[in-house]
């Protein structure tokens, strides 16, 4: 239909790419159910340690200070992100199901927020309801938790699924 | 019908190499960044509106006018833009969108000459045409970063978006009318001006990251080949002008979704705009001083349901019907119209109104509207423009589409505003009104889908019933409209003239009181009074000498009332104060 274009990639293009291909490997490998415990506790109480220094020091300090402090939780989200990932493909799941772990509670949260439900010890009906939303996460955390991983290979085991892929 | 090929489809669609889903989310948020901080200059307007009233006395219909005006040059903005996008690009489209919009925003906030309401209607007729090259650039962006099978999730986050961007410039803009300090940077509370300073500089950090990290397509992010386009597979993603003009202009398909299109406007504008009249008009909230809990909630609610439905509704579509938009956009259309028939129904049996059941019923049916509205907008709106056109003529088959949804919300909004007037606020004819609309959008869907099966003739006959029931509207519709109007004038003239009457009464007791009252006076004094000694002033206090009773007598000046001399009156200096004479 239309002339044929020249397609450059420019070099900070494949740079970019570089990076992309770096994140998205960190999420392939797989975590044993020890490792990611202790990851997951380690990283928890670092999270509680900045904002201990935050609520008790960084309060009245120059704002960068704080935004460091905001920067550092937000990568250690990040490292519990992975952590999941990660355990999910030790168990031979998706990654997707991070989502699973992560919607249903914070949209319980956001209910709840939204009808001030704390106050309202009386609407118990609505607390089912949202407890019931959330019964696959508890699920899925107690298995991210107890469950031993998959043995050999189990299709989320990164480069080896895509070299795979590709030969086919 | 197996779902077996869709299951597969959908599994090839989504096996990409390494880095590219995370390249392609880096750039989706790039782009839809830059996007959700255009509408930090589009909705600033709306909390501009009551310090450019109380600084210019613009009217409130002005300011109506001005949103109208807006509308219209974005409708026509998206048809204009959305051919210039495919041939100049959708990364080169957003960028001088919001350049533009960047300009216009600070020559509105700095310069002196807005306070002529034409100049400023100019000024923010041309934003609204600036704005329109987003959506088209960031269709035609994502249409060559998507397979087809995955557009319908991506749809929805584009929805998610729009929320987002009118999210930030609702948290940004009562920062900046209270006033805020950053740095040496300081401004002062209620100046409007400044939100139309502050938001461009969101956008230009936004676009100064989006011109580095964003790639119009994956061959020029070093993914060659990765992404399939249906329409045409070609390296590049621009076309000229006319063969873009040619291909949109004699899609059919392009044209039902349009009109489709035209109908979630309608009724998705309806739903958002006139939802704080109904409020409280129907369920008798006071939305201006004690907005209701239940409100609130209402209101929270709408943009998550509608997020979550317009996700689940791409996703749908993606997964079981491999891309096609038209099967689940005819079910959502037709839901949409039982819904809102149900309502209609709810309404006249007058089981809404302001009863804790009422207020329930009828918050309840807005959140069901808003879900059924935002869905058919993602799949209609953003998905099915990128399936038409594909990665090159992506940019206009969106601007055709998504300037019927301006159309549509115009014809909408002035038929709802009409029929509410004659009808004395009777919102039954909001909710039939908005089920019509959203009866016809199934019924083009419907007509759509028999096409694509290859039942020509089933198809045409919707068209004609389709036609019919616009004409049958009209023939029926416009002399009833007629006649009601005629009720609804004589009915105002009537309470015109009785209220000038009870005013002309009240006048007329008034005046009467007032001369009872003067007939009155005189006799309550001379009763007060006795006539011996009216003229003489001695009996008040026949003890006193010549010189006090003079005192007495003499009538002193009147003093004003505390309470306004203290408001009124300079402070006192205090005693230890220094004084002129006592420095």
């Amino acid at each position: 239909m239309s002339a044929q274009h020249p397609v450059t990639v420019t070099p900070f293009q494949l740079k970019l790419k570089q990076l992309c291909i770096a994140v998205e490997t960190l999420f392939e490998c797989r975590r044993g159910r020890v490792a990611f415990l202790l990851n997951m506790i380690g990283t928890a109480a670092l999270y509680w340690a900045i904002m201990v220094v935050q609520a008790r020091w960084l309060a009245a300090r120059p704002w960068p200070l704080l935004a460091i402090s905001h920067l550092g939780q937000g990568l250690l989200i990040f490292w519990a992100i992975i952590q999941v990932v990660r355990r999910l493909h030790d168990l031979g799941r998706t990654g997707k199901l991070f989502w699973a772990i992560v919607i249903p509670p914070w949209v319980a949260w956001r209910v709840a927020d939204l009808f001030h439900l704390t106050e309202r010890p009386s609407l118990w009906e609505l607390w089912i309801v949202l407890g019931l939303m959330c019964l696959w996460t508890v699920w899925l955390i107690l298995q991210l938790i107890f469950r031993p991983g998959s043995e050999g290979p189990n299709g989320y085991d990164g480069r080896d699924f895509y070299k795979k892929n590709q030969a086919e | 019908m197996t779902t077996a090929p869709a299951k597969a489809q959908w599994k090839d669609a989504h096996m990409h190499p390494p880095g590219f889903r995370a390249r392609r989310g880096l750039n989706w948020f790039t782009v839809g960044l830059l996007y959700a901080t255009f509408y930090m200059c589009r909705y600033n307007f709306r909390f501009a509106g009551p310090g450019m009233r109380e600084e210019f006395g613009f009217e409130a219909q002005q300011i109506a006018d001005l949103a109208g005006w807006f509308s219209l040059a974005y409708g026509t903005g998206q048809l204009v833009n959305g051919l210039i996008c495919d041939r100049i690009g959708g990364r080169a489209s957003m960028l001088l969108g919001a350049i533009g919009t960047i300009l216009l925003n600070i020559a509105i906030g700095f310069s002196p000459f807005i306070s002529n309401f034409s100049a400023f209607a100019v000024l923010w007729m041309l934003n609204g045409y600036l704005q329109a090259a987003g959506t088209p650039g960031m269709v035609k962006i994502n249409a060559a970063w998507f397979n087809r099978a995955e557009r319908g999730v991506f749809a929805g986050i584009f929805g998610f978006m729009i929320q987002s961007g009118q999210t930030m410039i609702s948290l940004l803009a009562p920062v900046i009318l209270n006033g805020f300090t950053f740095l040496a940077f300081a401004v002062g509370p209620g100046n409007w001006r400044m939100l139309f300073c502050i938001p461009p500089i969101f956008v230009g950090l936004v676009a100064i990251w989006f011109y580095f990290i964003s790639a119009p397509s994956p061959d020029e992010a070093g993914y060659a080949g990765t992404i399939h386009d249906d329409v045409d597979n070609s390296a590049g993603t621009t076309v000229r002008v006319w063969e873009s003009f040619k291909f949109v202009f004699s899609n059919p398909l392009v044209w039902f979704y349009a009109v489709a299109y035209g109908c979630t406007g309608a009724v998705r504008h309806a739903s958002d705009q006139l939802a704080p009249l109904y409020f409280e008009d129907v369920l008798g909230f006071n939305m201006k001083t004690n907005l209701p809990e239940i409100a609130v909630a209402t209101l929270a609610l709408i943009p998550m349901v509608a997020v979550a439905g317009s996700v689940l509704s791409g996703w749908v579509s993606d997964r079981f019907f491999r891309g096609h938009r038209y099967p689940v956009a005819m079910v959502l259309y037709f839901t949409e119209a039982v819904v809102i028939a149900t309502a209609a129904i709810v309404m006249g049996l007058k089981l809404i109104g302001p009863t804790p059941a009422g207020i329930l019923l009828g918050c309840l049916f807005l959140v069901l509207i808003a879900v059924t509205a935002n869905s058919t907008h993602s799949i209609v709106g953003a998905a099915a423009p990128m399936d038409i056109g594909g990665k090159k003529m992506a940019g206009f088959a969106s601007g055709v589409i998504d300037s019927f949804q301006y159309y549509g919300a115009a014809i909408g909004l002035f038929l709802t505003g009409r029929l509410l007037k004659v009808s004395d606020g009777n919102y039954t004819f909001w909710f039939g009104l908005m089920t019509c609309f959203a009866f016809f959008g199934g019924c083009a869907m419907l007509s759509l889908l028999l096409r694509q099966k290859g039942r020509q003739a089933a198809s045409r006959s919707v068209i004609v019933f389709m036609i019919l029931l616009v004409l049958g509207g009209l023939v029926f519709g416009m002399p009833k409209y007629r006649a009601q109007k005629e009720v609804h004038r004589a009915r105002v003239a009537e309470e015109a003239a009785a209220l000038a009457a009870a005013q002309a009464q009240a006048a007329e007791a008034m005046a009467l009181a007032d001369a009872q009252a003067a007939e009155a006076k005189p006799k309550v004094r001379k009763v007060k009074r006795a006539p011996e000694v009216a003229d003489d002033h001695r009996w008040i206090a026949p003890a006193m000498d010549d010189d006090t009773f003079q005192k007495k007598a003499t009538p002193k000046p009147k003093k004003k009332k505390p309470k306004k001399a203290a408001i009124n009156a300079p402070a006192a200096p205090a005693a230890d104060a220094p004084t002129p004479a006592n420095p």
